[in-house]
């Protein structure tokens, strides 16, 4: 069986900086959770950049043995992989519920036409809308908040939004940036268990982490990228013990 | 509304009537620039241009197809050349699309000074029928002015209609947060250039009424009002009303009109006024005048909350 996403020789170039520099990975639908490990500046979130199509790069990205054209932002999301980003991006204008309904996979009568003309069309697909989004709403506990404004919601709270906008767009894969990133330890451990259920619940992951209790609970495989190479894989007891990680994480013995 | 349906009570002679129906004009003006700028976040400088085009593009087909045809030939062709503009700049970030919408407002107007078989050129275009609706010949003064209201009225419920649609939220997210929303599958640029084709559409409805209840249409009714360029004007209107809700243009527009006629006896303090007030709005009431009332309500308990207690 050919993997879900599958990036081959992929390189990111900003000016003389090769950022990333021909990573090959590739995650398998139903469920698998890759973990992207590698030291700051090793190229990690460049990598997610890339293959969401926000920075131009070179290489190939398939999904389902589908090519999917680099460079465009949004093209890899017509093939259900969807992103999270470092720094939570919720718009703060817009209550939770709308900020979860934006990525809704359904776009039937969203535009003018249902805004005018044909009002009790646009009606019919809100409603199935707003059932998904509840839904999604529901799996990260920020229910009872739907119809407030996302910009009264905490760092955590608003992570957890960006989940159910992801949800909402009903992924088959997603990839988040260092989605423990500011969280304390209680909500990193449950965030540790939603996302567990997701994958559980079929929806593969790429995961951006430096917290390894974190990546240990999650992933099944692991990639480490060192100045935008890639220096090992595997399953994770193997990459912690590869010497080239060690070094990497903890620089050669003086 | 209610206000602006007693106007004819007070309002007598012609001259007070053309003030009240440009005040209307200028209501159209503001909600096609709020829906833009406000809720699509696009700020452009070509709004003279989409108010002439409705205009002429009413005055040629008006002798032909008759009012309401003639209108929505406007409203629609000025809503597709508005659509365009944006495809063809879809890739222009704010700054950018400011300016070079400005370019193309004054290249459009130009084109028509010198056009001279569809716009009459520089004597402009003379001869307009006055509108005819299911019989009713609307020919004086308190006719005209009722169907600009309508027509306002109209423009307003649409607005209103958008702001509970899903098409709001999907503008609204494209307008705050572009890159995020084409990850997550929407199309950025397709939700834009539909909003900027609607406001263009409400701008040329507007020139269409122009043409209509003036009867004449001459470029330099798109050029200035009170000596005060209308792309510049619209935007005061808008900052003045405040962004909050779609009754900040109307507001603004109202106010700005009247105030420019109260002030004409200043002659060419004008201007001096229009940017004392602009320092005004943006230093003191940045919300515009329809945040008033909950400014009020908030600097109000902030004087008694020491009284009560409460912060």
């Amino acid at each position: 069986m050919s993997p879900l996403l599958e990036c081959s020789q992929l390189s990111v170039q900003f000016g003389g900086v090769r950022a990333i520099d021909g990573v090959s990975l590739s995650v398998d639908g139903g469920g698998e959770v890759v973990g992207l490990i590698g030291p700051n500046g090793s190229g990690k979130s460049t990598f997610l950049n890339a293959v969401s199509g926000l920075v131009p790069a070179k290489g190939q990205v398939m999904v389902d043995t589908k090519r999917v054209r680099l460079g465009r932002p949004g093209a890899i999301a017509r093939h259900g992989v969807f992103r999270t980003y470092q720094t939570p991006q919720v718009d703060v204008e817009l209550t939770c519920i709308e900020n979860a309904l934006v990525s809704s996979p359904d776009r039937a009568f969203r535009g003018l036409i249902g805004a005018w003309p044909l009002r009790p069309k646009m009606w019919q697909h809100e409603k199935e809308r707003w059932a998904a989004a509840t839904d999604a709403l529901e799996r990260v506990g920020l229910i009872a908040r739907a119809n407030e404004r996302a910009g009264g919601l905490s760092y955590g709270e608003r992570r957890r939004l960006e989940i159910a906008r992801a949800l909402v767009s009903r992924p088959r894969l997603m990839m988040m940036d260092e989605p423990a990133a500011g969280l304390n330890t209680t909500e990193t451990t449950q965030l540790a268990q939603l996302l567990s259920g997701l994958a559980t619940d079929g929806i593969s992951l790429i995961v951006i982490e430096h917290k390894v209790a974190f990546i240990e609970q999650l992933c099944h495989r692991l990639v480490v990228l060192e100045l935008g190479r890639q220096i090992a894989a595997g399953v994770p007891e193997e990459v912690w013990r590869d010497p080239a990680v060690v070094n990497a994480y903890l620089g050669v013995a003086v | 509304m209610i206000i602006a349906a007693l106007v004819p009570l007070v309002v007598k002679s012609g001259y007070d009537y053309n003030i009240a129906i440009t005040a209307v004009l200028f209501s159209l003006l503001s909600v096609g620039f709020y829906f833009q700028f406000a809720l699509g976040g696009m700020f452009s400088f070509a709004t003279p241009a989409y108010y002439a085009t409705g205009a002429y593009l009413f005055a040629w087909a008006a002798p032909s197809c008759g009012f309401i045809l003639a209108f929505l030939i406007a409203a629609v062709v000025t809503a597709i050349i508005g659509g365009l503009t944006k495809l063809l700049l879809a890739r222009s970030p704010l700054i950018h699309f400011a300016i070079a919408t400005l370019a193309f407002g004054e290249l459009v107007l130009i084109i028509y000074q010198n056009w001279n078989s569809f716009t009459g050129g520089g004597q402009g275009k003379f001869g307009i029928p006055s509108p005819s609706l299911f019989g009713l010949q609307i020919d004086t003064n308190t006719r005209e002015y009722y169907l600009c209201v309508a027509v306002l009225l109209i423009a307003t419920a649409l607005l209103i209609f958008f702001e509970r649609s899903p098409a709001q939220r999907d503008l609204v997210f494209v307008r705050d947060m572009a890159q995020v929303a084409k990850t997550s599958g929407l199309r950025a640029s397709s939700v834009q250039i539909a909003a900027f084709a609607g406001g263009a559409a409400f701008m040329g409805a507007a020139g269409a009424l122009l043409a209509s209840t003036a009867g004449f249409v001459g470029i330099a009714s798109f050029q200035t009002q009170d000596n005060v360029s209308i792309a510049l004007l619209v935007l005061l209107m808008v900052l003045l009303g405040g962004v909050g809700s779609v009754w900040g243009p109307i507001i603004g527009a109202v106010v700005l009109i009247t105030l420019a006629q109260a002030l004409s006896s200043l002659q060419n303090a004008e201007e001096l006024i229009y940017a004392i007030a602009i320092l005004v709005i943006v230093l003191a009431l940045p919300g515009g005048i329809t945040s008033l009332p909950g400014e009020l309500t908030k600097l109000r308990s902030k004087l008694t909350g020491g009284s009560r207690g409460t912060p």
